[in-house]
């Protein structure tokens, strides 16, 4: 008892996720985990579980990232028109969107970092510039050929997104890097004083995001062979709830982990899926969504007085 | 006379594994200033808080002049006529001084739903001038004051309620001598009156003069209460450690002696504000002690020999000839600093006490570009052994841990990282005899491996006993330098001060 009232923030996301298995498992009568129905669950999650992760890096060093749909958005679109407008292999595209990215997120990092300006409204900034840019040049949805469902296939995607995500948490837990960047969430001026070069970490950490966001846009563009003007818009809200439902501090700190992104993520992408499954109109499932993430917010805040967790 | 203001019955008070009180008794008379002491952990401001609302017990009892007693929090410990002036900073930020002292009873000064902003500084004036602090202008921005001015603001507020029971935690550590002196009246005020004061303090000399009791408490039991005949220095220290105080308490030599090498010099720093002409050099294997007024500008020179502050003019070098103008820079170098500030600047206080000490040295410990807990483990259990750390684990946060134990965390996060220079401002504020102790004989024992520090303090005890070279300040310029010697007294260091 006295394990599980100490590890309660690291348990209690598992204890979510399985629940709401559970509870769509009994009402869907098992419908949900049919073979076509998962893939489409794994589809949704995989774009939302690179961009989570990625966004990890920011969020723990008490950062905030509103531009990350916009910016995966713009990366796919961007690659696209290039893809399109001379012959080459599909592959180019991979680190075309990477590099798109990568100067979108250090634009926003030296802003953010160099500038002292909140992450908060720089990164709202950057979400309108890319939104901006990408119905400014596209005109429109842009069609893929054939040849790009080369890279949709689940044996890479599974093997890329395995190398991320560990990479992903090697980097934040077991690389001074990491921990710097989760010391300076939990608190900079101590951070400072310890000899943490503040500036470079920060930015280190929109670079890692910026790679993460660029391969999501690119397996995107081999799944869909489509790139649309709202490409990513809402995803950054995505992420957020995903984090706070995997257990993390919006403020980040030392608690911050890349299982928390990954939890989340499937508890976000499974209710959204499986609220459809069983019929309720995608509007309501908004709503539930809205609904989970008050109550787990409420939970997050008041744990202290409701003596549940220790403090 | 003496009739019973509060009693408190078999208090258990736990947080988490920690025992932080075993079962107190403790009873407070009227008129009464009874001094509260113990190390830091032995629960003196457990108890404290628990009488003042701050916390619940998990068990016993409290009674409020004979009656059942149960403060749900400081407010409702405040209608009863429970005041607490805490330890640390209490007033409210960017709003005037009569706002701070009437914060929450605005609807005295109301009519008509509007506040009477004239009837309300007239009000405050007149608190401040019964405080003896007529000074302070109710007008002015609470930012604009110091942090004794702000204490004193503080005080005000919880005197306006005219308190039954006033408790003082460590207020008038940091305060200079006319902050206490308006502390020893308010106290000496509430006695004649009939009301008790609980007097928490680590200054015997203070609680002896001013407490006409004196209770002592060690590792969350109530020891003994002692009468004014009964307190003497020795048997103090002996009841608060739980054994005779063995060795020296300072260093006892007086070979003022260190190398002639400099690691370590500042030069004709101006920083637009409290310094305009600074010299410093620091040599090797040498404990310079630095004193002064706080504002004397001596706290930014520790800033600025670390990086944290950029001066406008002047320079900041290492013996190598690095410029010192970021903290990492620094601790590349292997110099090492602790806040005055400890829980805001120094550590990650909700983080574990590995991650604590670990920080700085993370690099050191990385193998083929990876952390691994077994060295993590390493690094921090060996400082945690060198220093004693007071806890059950490692992996323990640092907000379980008492002030002296946190304090012992910061100084292993920097000998764990081999630190050759050390910059320490105020290293014993707030910290317990025992551990005071301790922390003393390590300095000396990093001196004897030719290791440097720089000892800033306001307690002038303290630099007398340990520098090798004794800097003293007035604003902003070195007014006096002294070599060790048995010959310096505080009284001939405080004219230097003023």
């Amino acid at each position: 008892m006295e394990f599980i009232r100490k590890n309660a923030r690291t348990i209690l996301p598992f204890v979510g996720l399985a629940a709401v298995i559970i509870i769509l498992l009994i009402i869907s009568g098992g419908s949900i985990f049919a073979p076509g129905n998962l893939s489409n669950i794994l589809d949704q999650s995989y774009t939302v579980v690179l961009l989570s992760v990625g966004c990890t890096f920011l969020y723990s060093h008490g950062g905030f990232d509103l531009a990350v749909g916009g910016i995966y958005g713009l990366s796919m679109m961007v690659s696209g028109m290039i893809y399109l407008g001379g012959s080459m292999s599909i592959w180019v595209a991979l680190p075309l969107c990477i590099l798109v990215s990568l100067v979108c997120y250090l634009i926003m990092g030296v802003v953010t970092v160099k500038l002292q300006l909140p992450a908060f409204i720089t990164s709202l900034c950057m979400q309108f510039i890319c939104r901006g840019i990408v119905t400014t040049i596209s005109k429109g949805n842009i069609n893929l050929p054939g040849e790009f469902s080369a890279g949709d296939s689940w044996v890479i995607k599974i093997i890329v997104l395995v190398i991320l995500l560990g990479g992903a948490y090697i980097l934040l837990h077991r690389t001074a890097f990491g921990k710097n960047n989760r010391a300076i969430g939990e608190n900079p001026v101590a951070a400072r004083q310890s000899g943490i070069n503040i500036d470079k970490v920060r930015l280190l950490a929109y670079v890692i995001v910026a790679v993460l966001v660029g391969v999501a846009g690119f397996f995107s563009m081999c799944s869909a062979r489509t790139v649309a003007t709202l490409a990513g818009s809402g995803f950054e809200m995505d992420v957020i709830v995903a984090i706070v439902l995997g257990g993390m501090s919006l403020n980040g700190g030392m608690d911050s982990s890349v299982r928390a992104a990954i939890i989340g993520t499937l508890i976000v992408k499974l209710l959204e899926n499986g609220l459809v499954i069983i019929g309720v109109s995608s509007t309501w499932s908004d709503f539930v969504i809205g609904a989970v993430f008050l109550i787990v917010i409420l939970f997050n805040y008041k744990r202290n007085k409701l003596g549940f967790l220790p403090r | 006379m003496s009739s019973e203001l509060i009693r408190a019955e078999k208090i258990v008070k736990n947080f988490g594994l920690t025992k932080a009180l075993q079962g107190v008794d403790f009873t407070l008379n009227s008129g009464e200033i009874r001094g509260l002491i113990g190390e830091n952990g032995s629960g003196k401001s457990t108890i404290c808080s628990i009488i003042s609302g701050i916390y619940g017990c998990d068990s016993g009892e409290l009674f409020l002049k004979g009656e059942p007693y149960k403060p749900v929090n400081m407010v409702d410990a405040q209608k009863k006529g429970v005041a607490m002036i805490m330890q640390e900073m209490g007033t409210i930020s960017s709003i005037k001084v009569c706002d701070n002292i009437f914060i929450g009873k605005e609807a005295l000064f109301t009519k008509n739903g509007v506040v009477n902003r004239r009837a309300m500084r007239k009000a405050a004036g007149k608190i401040l001038e019964d405080l003896g602090a007529g000074d302070i202008d109710p007008w002015a921005s609470i930012d604009t004051l110091n942090f004794e001015n702000r204490k004193l603001v503080e005080i005000a507020r919880a005197m306006y309620d005219d308190p039954d029971i006033l408790i003082v935690d460590e207020t008038t550590t940091a305060l200079s001598q006319r902050g206490r002196d308006i502390i020893y009246q308010l106290c000496d005020r509430m006695s004649s009156q009939g009301k008790g004061v609980i007097f928490i303090s680590h200054d015997l000399d203070e609680i002896m003069e001013h407490c006409t009791a004196l209770t002592v408490l060690r590792d969350g039991v109530l020891i003994d209460t002692l009468d004014k005949e009964q307190m003497e220095p020795s048997l103090i220290k002996s009841l608060m450690v739980g054994r005779e105080m063995v060795g020296d308490y300072y260093r006892s030599d007086y070979d003022g002696s260190y190398s002639e090498e400099v690691v370590l010099s500042m030069k004709e720093i101006y920083d637009g504000r409290e310094l305009k002409n600074f010299n410093l050099e620091l040599h090797k294997g040498e404990i310079l002690g630095i004193g002064g007024l706080s504002e004397c500008g001596m706290h930014e020179v520790g800033r600025l020999a670390f990086g944290i502050e950029k001066p406008l003019r002047g320079s900041v070098k290492l013996a190598d000839g690095t410029d010192v103008s970021q903290p990492y820079i620094a601790t590349r170098h292997r110099v090492g600093y602790i806040s005055k500030n400890r829980d805001q600047e120094s550590l990650m206080i909700t983080a574990t006490i590995l991650e604590n000490i670990e920080l700085p040295s993370l690099k050191d410990i990385t193998r083929h570009g990876l952390l691994f807990r077994k060295d993590e483990k390493a690094l921090a259990e060996e400082q945690r052994k060198l220093l004693s750390i007071k806890c059950n684990t490692v992996d323990q946060p640092v907000k379980s841990l008492s002030g002296g134990n946190k304090q012992k965390v910061v100084f292993g996060r920097w000998i764990g990282n081999k630190s050759e220079i050390l910059i320490l401002d105020c290293p014993t504020r707030g910290v317990d005899i025992g551990v005071k102790q301790s922390m003393y004989q390590l300095i000396y024992q990093l001196k004897k491996e030719g290791k440097s520090v720089i000892l800033i303090s306001e307690e002038l005890a303290e630099i007398i006993g340990m520098s090798d070279r004794i800097i003293i300040m007035k604003d902003g310029e070195v007014s006096g330098e002294f070599a060790r010697s048995e010959e310096i007294t505080e009284h001939k260091l405080i004219e230097y001060m003023i």
